[in-house]
């Protein structure tokens, strides 16, 4: 349902995650930032403004993840969401929802990956955002947690 | 660990607004539980979450050599190109 193609704000852009994001706790606020050069906006930066803690009580300092909007990516790429994610996110209109997939870049890039199992879903309207965990298997699902980056001869 | 013995329909109540119902146990020994709590609580299979919790710290803050903003924003301008020529987009 979600449109996957809208494109990342050209401006900084700051959300608020209605629950901590996994593997964070504590993080709750970001800020979509425009990455680098990237002119297409292609990719973007997802910063916390949070005190975050691991494992426990580690302090994590300056969390920061690559992430992308993935129909650009992904023509095909589709997510069902679940009503409690409609009703908590208050997505009332599809223009309302942008989606982000978090890239975990490795060395060389080719090599990266990303998660399209478990996408960031963002009302736009409001700045509220939730990374979404489906009820089902990745196999179930059909996208993988480590799905490889598009690639053609010049990657 | 708490050790509790319920039948199918009682529940479970945790804190002042979870509520754990036993749904159903099948032949098979499959368990189907319905949860009830306030939205800020996450709920999801340990197996499942274990692995985006995993992805999620691995995922961040790459080492600055992983992620060369030039390569990735250069990356991206081809995949946008390629997607702006491609008759079907």
């Amino acid at each position: 349902m979600p449109t996957a193609t809208a494109q990342l704000p050209v401006v900084a852009m700051e959300l608020t995650f209605l629950r901590d994001l996994p593997g964070f706790k504590g993080a709750r606020h970001f800020v979509v930032e425009p990455f680098g050069d990237d002119e297409e906006g292609v990719f973007a930066r997802l910063r916390c403004t949070d005190t975050v803690l691991v494992a426990g009580a580690t302090p994590f300092v300056d969390l920061r993840l690559l992430v992308t909007s993935p129909g650009i990516l992904w023509r095909d790429y589709e997510v069902e969401l679940d009503d409690e994610t409609v009703v908590d996110l208050e997505l009332d209109h599809a223009d309302d929802v942008m989606m982000l997939v978090i890239i975990h870049p490795r060395q060389p890039l080719s090599a990266s990956t990303a998660n399209l199992f478990s996408p960031i879903i963002v009302n736009r309207r409001t700045g509220h955002a939730d990374q979404f965990v489906p009820a089902g298997t990745e196999q179930e699902i059909g996208w993988s947690v480590t799905t490889p980056l598009p690639l053609d001869r010049e990657d | 660990m708490l050790t509790l013995t319920r039948e199918v329909g009682q529940k479970i109540v945790i804190g002042d607004d979870v509520i754990i119902t036993v749904v159903s146990v099948s032949a098979n020994g499959r368990v189907r539980l319905g949860i009830e709590a306030p939205k800020q609580v996450r709920i999801d299979r340990e197996e499942v979450l274990e692995r985006v919790r995993q992805e999620n710290l691995e995922s961040a803050n790459a080492p600055d050599g992983t992620v060369d903003a030039a390569a990735w924003a250069s990356y991206g301008a081809r995949r946008a190109n390629s997607r702006a020529q491609s008759p079907d987009s």
